[in-house]
């Protein structure tokens, strides 16, 4: 019988050595899903602010929680459409018609906002703040009744807009009686992306701001893209999860923030300045974009233009990642949107390209 | 059966108990979620499994929120503020799914195994 | 027992296209991930392995491999570099089996092993490289499940055809102590 001796570094060394890269390789899955970032949940701005760091254990987190509220609650009170402080100093001060120098916190969004109304044809209309008074929003707990026909005639007779502000260097001067502002789809937008310039002072260089839901991300981590699940408006579920790169801004208007039920109908803090009543057909309307004031404007203009328009708007706005719940349930986003998320469930969707429609007011 | 050994018994048995764990493990039960995570504005998140059935308590500036828990799934039962938001978001069931309380400034949000948000868009 | 190389050679080059054909066969056989199929061909590894020793396993599943892509047209695929997962991941598991046949393993234990480990290799590397899907771990218990009922019904089998008193003359380590 013939004795075959194997050589001693042969196949059985290299294929033992093959199986422990195996368990390694099995290890390595196993061990990926865990926490490896810190988040911190504080009050600020008016709303949950949800602060997502990475990696865990870098931060100083009782610092960066101090100073990101601190300057999230000066912005918050600046800004604020109703209590008393620089945005209702300078809605008086324009109400009289005279040349005045501004507040430096309200100057840029007032910027902003102009550009923003000429961009949406005058659908984003943040000089409406009487009409959103007039429905009861600017109170605490938002209460009807709601105005009568003869007072939305009223303010809809010569509704005031940005274009009314004359804006030269640090001064103002307003040009329309009625025209008060009411940031509240812009503010949110210029906060985060304030917040993100704080973090990145404080020596941070990877994590998601998240205020009440409208996020925007602070470099991108360097093992994957972020992942961000998409809450279904009408539901608790996770209607889809979406990859975010570096500074992106992930921003959302809805009927479900703000509102009060009146006479069995629900009235909610997205107003339409052309029939003066809350906007109809569209429960939210979520857009992705890496300027997020303009993602903020843009998703309260798309809820406006309601199921028909919106892709027309999207286009005119330059909104090329932009998805729309319906009252229905039904999704409707563009195709680069659609290449971005990934449903979770049995979504039924339809694709839509924003183009340019004829029946959209033009820019002005 | 030809020449079983004792080896074989114990292959076998590994087997099976690798495959049965595979199940286990991929088709966690009841949607998935194993436990609910309740981050408060100001505290640290609290992590309560979803075991047995139970009601808790969560103490916040507005009052008091109930949440019922069941193997599996969580509810908000009562929560204090006037448009009911936290019951109106129902069972938490999947991985991700969550119910807010402005109030009383918490969110409540059920994990599973699997997949991991870094943040929650609503 | 012949020492006769030619007849070694000969045997392997058998096995081998015995194993090609299995796999072709298996080809056929749809699977929820493609490429992930029961390993049946493993068997012949098996066989070659009590039969003419640990070197003569490895060249008849390494012929297979190659052999079976290059029947298939799939050579250099990702089908292929599954099928060679695979199949080095069974003999990985084998390796230290090995030892333990016949007196303390029969060919059940060592086919279920093996499949076993067949599939977890080859889906270990779709799952790495091909396919990384965050929801195909759920199509792994099945795989696996189709894995141990194929290992145990080839083992089953191999032991029978093992056991014939015409194969026993060829078998290395015979399970009856005495002569061979």
């Amino acid at each position: 019988m013939s004795a075959r001796r194997p050589p001693l570094l042969g196949p059985r060394t290299f294929l033992r050595l093959l199986l422990a890269a195996l368990l390694l390789l099995v290890l390595a899955a196993c061990g990926r899903d865990g926490p490896d970032t810190d988040r911190l949940t504080f009050q600020a701005f008016g709303t949950l602010v949800d602060l997502t760091l990475y990696p865990a254990g870098a931060h100083d987190l009782a610092l960066i929680q101090s100073e990101l509220s601190a300057e999230l609650d000066t912005m918050h009170r600046s800004w604020h459409a109703w209590e008393p402080g620089p945005l209702t100093e300078t809605n008086e001060l324009l109400a009289l018609g005279e040349m005045f120098s501004a507040p430096a916190s309200v100057l840029s969004l007032i910027e902003r906002a102009q550009e923003m109304e000429r961009r949406s044809g005058g659908l984003f209309n943040p000089a409406l703040g009487s009409l959103v008074a007039a429905w009861g929003f600017h109170e605490h707990e938002p209460a009807g009744p709601p105005p009568s026909a003869d007072e939305l005639a009223a303010l809809l007779a010569d509704p005031p807009r940005m274009a009314d502000i004359e804006l030269d260097g640090m001064h103002l001067r307003g040009r329309h009686p009625r025209l008060q502002l009411d940031f509240g789809g812009l503010a949110k937008g210029l906060a985060v992306e304030r917040s993100l310039d704080l973090l990145s002072e404080l020596g941070v260089e990877y994590a998601i701001v998240n205020a009440g839901g409208d996020l925007m991300t602070l470099g991108q981590r360097p093992d994957r893209l972020w992942r961000i699940g998409l809450r279904d408006p009408r539901g608790a579920g996770v209607l889809a999860s979406i990859g975010l790169g570096a500074g992106e801004a992930l921003f959302s208007s809805g009927d479900y923030e703000r509102g009060y039920e009146w006479e069995g109908k629900r009235i909610h803090h997205v107003i339409d300045p052309r029939s003066g009543t809350p906007s109809q057909g569209i429960a939210s309307a979520t857009v992705l974009h890496i300027d997020p004031t303009l993602a903020d404007a843009a998703a309260t203009t798309l809820m406006i233009a309601g199921p028909e328009q919106w892709p027309a708007y999207a286009q005119q706005l330059g909104i090329d990642h932009a998805l729309v719940v319906l009252e229905g349930g039904s999704v409707e986003l563009t195709p680069a949107m659609q290449a971005r998320v990934e449903f979770r469930r049995n979504v039924e969707y339809r694709l839509r390209e924003p183009v340019a429609d004829t029946d959209v007011e033009p820019a002005s | 059966m030809h020449g079983l050994r004792w080896g074989d018994a114990l292959v076998v048995t590994l087997a099976l108990a690798l495959v049965g764990s595979a199940f286990g493990l991929v088709y966690t039960p009841a949607g998935g979620a194993t436990e609910l995570v309740v981050t408060q504005a100001g505290a640290a998140p609290r992590h309560f499994p979803l075991n047995e059935p139970r009601t808790i308590g969560i103490e916040g500036a507005a009052g008091v929120t109930t949440i019922r828990i069941e193997p599996g799934r969580a509810r908000c039962l009562h929560s204090p503020g006037s448009q009911n938001i936290c019951e109106r978001a129902g069972w938490l069931e999947r991985p991700g799914d969550m119910a807010v309380s402005l109030p009383n400034r918490l969110v409540l949000q059920v994990r599973g195994p699997g997949t991991d948000f870094d943040s929650m868009h609503f | 027992m012949t020492a006769d190389p030619g007849d070694y050679d000969r045997r392997i080059a058998a096995l081998a296209a015995l194993a090609i054909g299995l796999q072709v066969i298996e080809a056929a056989i749809p699977s929820p991930v493609p490429g992930i199929k029961p390993g049946l061909a493993n068997v012949i590894t098996l066989v070659a392995l009590v039969t003419l020793g640990w070197r003569a396993a490895i060249a008849v599943t390494l012929l297979r491999v190659v052999g079976a892509s290059l029947l298939l047209g799939t050579l250099l695929s990702p089908g292929f570099w599954l099928s060679l997962a695979g199949a080095l991941a069974a003999l990985s598991i084998l390796a230290p089996l090995w030892r333990l046949y016949p007196h303390h393993l029969s060919a059940l234990g060592l086919a279920v092993a093996a499949a076993l480990a067949h599939t977890l290799g080859q889906f270990l590397l779709a799952w790495a490289l091909i396919i990384p899907h965050p929801q195909l771990p759920l199509l792994l218990p099945p795989l696996l499940l189709a894995a141990l009922i194929a290992g145990a019904v080839t083992g089953i089998l191999t032991n029978s055809v093992l056991s014939d008193p015409r194969i026993q003359r060829h078998v290395r380590n015979p399970s009856t102590t005495g002569t061979g």
